[in-house]
């Protein structure tokens, strides 16, 4: 199975933790991965001009050519499947781009492709070091949201609880699990993005061990951020682990190759507690 | 309590808003949206069925409001409103109007000012490159030329 990896812009500076442990997980599970020299996805833009975002998007899309895209960052993955909802065929002709090729490419994020390409079964078997923690999933609005995109019901999406279950880890629920992170307010009022962020982790503060995520957006915000969310919340301190590394981990891979040492919050006392 | 003055009213905002997407016409100001919006939920300017009916009434002074900026795009709203209404869309719509009037907060507009010449919103620096290779991940150092995209825009 090959895909091309859009990374977008932010995943490789904000979240290499991220890239690495997804990139090592996609090697063990034997997914090809072709990494794609592509320009932003548009999203930051779309408020401004949102024509010209769908632009960038579809260049996006052209570059991928006939290979299949695998995104990490959720938000780039909607903006290039609501771009491609929205490309008129003039529009395409504009950019110079071939409508059926846009049109049958597969635009799938890293945690559906484990989820629907690779499937529970064949990831269960794989699973080397079982990790007994309570875990607090975080979706990331776009992984599931709106329904028409997605494959998700978009109340009670379950595809990343099944995820960490199968890793040995209980995930609990909690107050504002379907909130969003506060990202895309942070250039408008960091006061308000901040008690966003806040709020969400207060609620998983007495529930859970660790914080799993699946969108650098967020991992901005709950674990680079996490020390400015505490002037709201008061002491935190809640690992924030990607999934990719919390699987890497279950797979059996060395976790000094999974980004640890980029994670912000301290991640040492989890590790000592599930490693032997 | 504030006065509304129907003389006022900008036919021409009301129509624009509804070429762009004509789901706001089905809004029964049920309140849903605002009931399931975590930016209301911690910053109460921020109300959607009110920005709603501010765009219905074709009250104009809603584009020159700092907190339309607010919607964070998650679609909360948009799965429950028993109506169909692309909320957030129309919150793109109403944001992409205001620039128009030359109304922006500054952080939006340095990301696009950013994203426009540089292609991309983070660049990464020789530091960023530094940790990177220390995790055995490659440079990024592309620069993209993205003016060509944006040639024969409106
Ligand atoms: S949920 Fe829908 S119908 Fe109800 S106020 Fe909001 S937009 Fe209007
Ligand atoms: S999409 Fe915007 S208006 Fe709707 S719930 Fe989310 S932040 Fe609120």
């Amino acid at each position: 199975m090959t895909y091309a990896l859009y990374t977008g812009c932010t995943t490789p500076v904000v979240a290499p933790n991220y890239e690495v442990s997804a990139r090592r997980v996609c090697e063990s599970l034997d997914i090809d991965l072709e990494l794609l020299h592509a320009p932003c996805c548009g999203n930051p833009i779309k408020p401004i001009r949102e024509t010209e975002a769908v632009a960038m998007a579809l260049h996006v899309l052209g570059l991928a050519g006939d290979t299949n895209l695998m995104t990490l960052c959720s938000a780039c993955r909607s903006s290039l499947l609501e771009a491609r909802e929205k490309a008129s065929p003039e529009f395409l002709d504009r950019l110079h781009l071939d409508e059926e090729t846009i049109q049958m490419l597969q635009i799938n994020h890293f945690i559906q492709v484990l989820y629907e390409d690779i499937g529970l079964n064949r990831l269960r078997k794989k699973i080397e070091r079982p990790l007994d923690v309570r875990v607090a999933v975080h979706y990331g609005c776009h992984l599931y949201r709106p329904a028409s995109l997605y494959r998700e019901d978009p109340e009670y999406p379950h595809s990343l609880d099944d995820l960490v279950e199968i890793c040995g880890a209980h995930s609990v629920s909690y107050r504002r699990k379907s909130m969003c992170c506060g990202s895309p307010v942070m250039g408008v009022n960091f006061d308000v993005s901040m008690e966003m962020t806040a709020r969400k982790l207060q609620d998983i503060k007495e529930k859970a061990d660790i914080m799993i995520i699946t969108c650098s957006g967020c991992g901005f915000m709950f674990d680079r951020k996490q020390k400015s969310a505490e002037s709201f919340a008061g002491e935190l301190n809640i690992p924030v682990l990607y999934y990719s590394q919390f699987l890497g981990l279950a797979l059996g891979i060395p976790p000094e190759t999974l980004g640890f040492e980029i994670n912000r919050v301290p991640v040492k006392s989890f590790l000592e507690k599930v490693l032997p | 309590m504030r006065e509304i003055n129907f003389r006022d009213a900008d036919n021409a905002l009301r129509d624009t808003v509804k070429e762009f997407d004509d789901t706001i016409t089905y809004c029964f100001q049920c309140g849903t949206c605002t009931a399931s919006c975590p930016v209301f939920e911690v910053y109460p300017d921020y109300n959607p069925r009110k920005i709603i009916r501010m765009l219905l009434l074709g009250m104009k002074e809603v584009l020159s409001e700092d907190f339309v900026w607010l919607c964070s795009s998650c679609y909360a709203c948009q799965e429950r409103c028993p109506q169909g209404v692309l909320i957030p869309h129309l919150m793109r719509a109403l944001t992409n109007m205001a620039f128009s009037e030359g109304y922006v907060p500054r952080g939006v507009l340095d990301q696009y000012q950013k994203v426009r010449k540089e292609g991309v919103l983070y660049r990464a620096s020789s530091y960023d490159n530094r940790k990177r290779k220390n995790l055995g991940l490659e440079k990024r150092t592309e620069e993209y030329d993205v003016s060509k995209i944006f040639e024969g825009q409106p």
